[in-house]
C-alpha cells in the first residue's frame, strides 16, 4: 500500500492505517519538534500532540503535500505555540535548555559527536525567532521542498525567503561567535 | 565548504532518535485509538473477556444469595411469605421480619445492580464487535 493510500484509509477511519503513519514519521515528527524546542520531553509531547491533531485533521488532508510536510508543519505550528508561552518565560526557557545541554555534556555516553552536534545546534537555534525556527528546521534541516512548507504554512514566498535568509545569518552568526 | 555548510550538512546527517518511540506511540492510541499490531503497549486482549467473566461471576453469586435468602424467608415465614417476600406487613411479621425484609431488599438492589452491570458490558461488546 502507498503512503497516499495508506493516508487515504487512515482518513476514512482504519486505525492501523493511521498507526502505519505514525510509525513511519514519529521519529521525523520528534526532530521536527525536537531541533524547535531544544528539549527531548517536550519534543515527545508535542509529537503527541501532533498526531492527534493530524488524526483530526485527515480528512481535510490536502494531497498535494507530502505526509512529512504536513506533519512537520503541524508540529512546527504547534511548537511555535509552545515557543510564544515560553516567552513570557524566557530566562527560564533558556537556563532550562542550557541545563539541559550541560547535562548531557557531563553525561559520560554524551561524549559522542552527535550529541555535541544537537547541543551546538540548540545554542544556535535559539537564537532564531519562532517563525525564523520554522522556515530553518523545516526546509533547511529537514529539506523539505519550498514549495510545500510555503503552502504548508500558509506564508507567502517573500514571508519563507525572508525568514529563511534571517535564520541562515543569524546561525552563521552564532557559530562565528562559538570560537 | 564554509563552516556553515559544513554544519548544516553535519546536522542533517544526524539523526537522533527519539528515547520512548513505543510509549509516545501508545499515548497517541489512547486518543486516537490507533494501536499498532507490533507494540507491547497494547492492551491485555484477555482484559474485556475478564471483566465479562468477572460480572457474570458476581450476578451468579447475586442470584444464589438472592434465592438462598429467600428460601431461608420463606421457610421461617412459613406461607405468609409465600405470596409476596417483598410485601411482607412489618404489622403482621414483627421486628425479626422486619430486619429480613430490609436485608432481602438490598440483596434485590445488589442483584439489579449486578445485572445492570452485566447487560451494559454485554451491549459495549456487541458495539464493539
Amino acid at each position: 500500500m502507498s503512503i497516499q493510500e495508506t493516508i487515504q484509509a487512515a482518513a476514512a477511519g482504519d486505525h492501523r492505517a493511521f498507526a502505519a503513519i505514525v510509525e513511519q514519521y514519529r521519529q521525523m515528527v520528534w526532530r521536527v519538534a525536537l531541533r524547535m524546542l531544544g528539549d527531548p520531553d517536550e519534543a515527545e509531547d508535542a509529537v503527541q500532540e501532533t498526531f492527534i491533531r493530524a488524526w483530526k485533521a485527515l480528512p481535510g488532508f490536502d494531497r498535494r503535500y507530502s505526509p512529512a510536510t504536513w506533519l512537520g508543519t503541524i508540529a512546527a505550528r504547534l511548537c511555535c505555540d509552545i515557543l510564544r508561552k515560553r516567552s513570557a518565560h524566557r530566562k527560564f526557557e533558556t537556563d532550562v535548555v542550557w541545563t539541559n545541554a550541560r547535562e548531557r555534556a557531563e553525561d559520560p555516553e554524551s561524549g559522542s559527536l552527535a550529541r555535541e552536534l544537537e547541543a551546538r545546534l540548540r545554542r544556535v537555534i535559539q537564537t532564531l525567532s519562532p517563525m525564523q525556527r520554522t522556515a530553518f528546521v523545516l526546509h533547511e534541516i529537514e529539506q523539505l521542498p519550498f514549495e510545500e512548507v510555503r503552502r504548508a504554512t500558509g506564508w507567502s514566498a517573500v514571508q519563507l525567503k525572508s525568514n529563511l535568509y534571517l535564520a541562515r545569518q543569524k546561525v552563521r552568526k552564532a557559530l562565528e561567535k562559538e570560537l | 565548504m564554509d563552516k556553515y555548510r559544513q554544519f548544516i550538512e553535519d546536522v542533517r546527517r544526524s539523526r537522533p532518535q527519539m528515547p520512548h518511540p513505543e510509549e509516545v506511540t501508545a499515548r497517541i492510541a489512547e486518543h486516537t485509538g490507533a494501536m499498532p499490531q507490533d507494540t507491547t503497549a497494547r492492551p491485555d486482549p484477555l482484559r474485556t473477556g475478564r471483566i465479562r467473566l468477572a460480572a457474570a461471576l458476581t450476578g451468579i453469586a447475586a442470584a444464589a444469595s438472592l434465592v438462598l435468602t429467600l428460601s431461608q424467608a420463606l421457610s421461617s415465614e412459613g406461607t405468609e411469605g409465600m405470596t409476596d417476600v417483598c410485601t411482607i406487613s412489618a404489622a403482621v411479621a414483627g421486628r425479626h421480619s422486619i430486619d429480613r425484609y430490609r436485608e432481602l431488599q438490598v440483596q434485590a438492589r445488589r442483584y439489579s445492580a449486578a445485572k445492570a452491570r452485566a447487560l451494559k458490558i454485554y451491549r459495549h461488546e456487541n458495539i464493539e464487535n
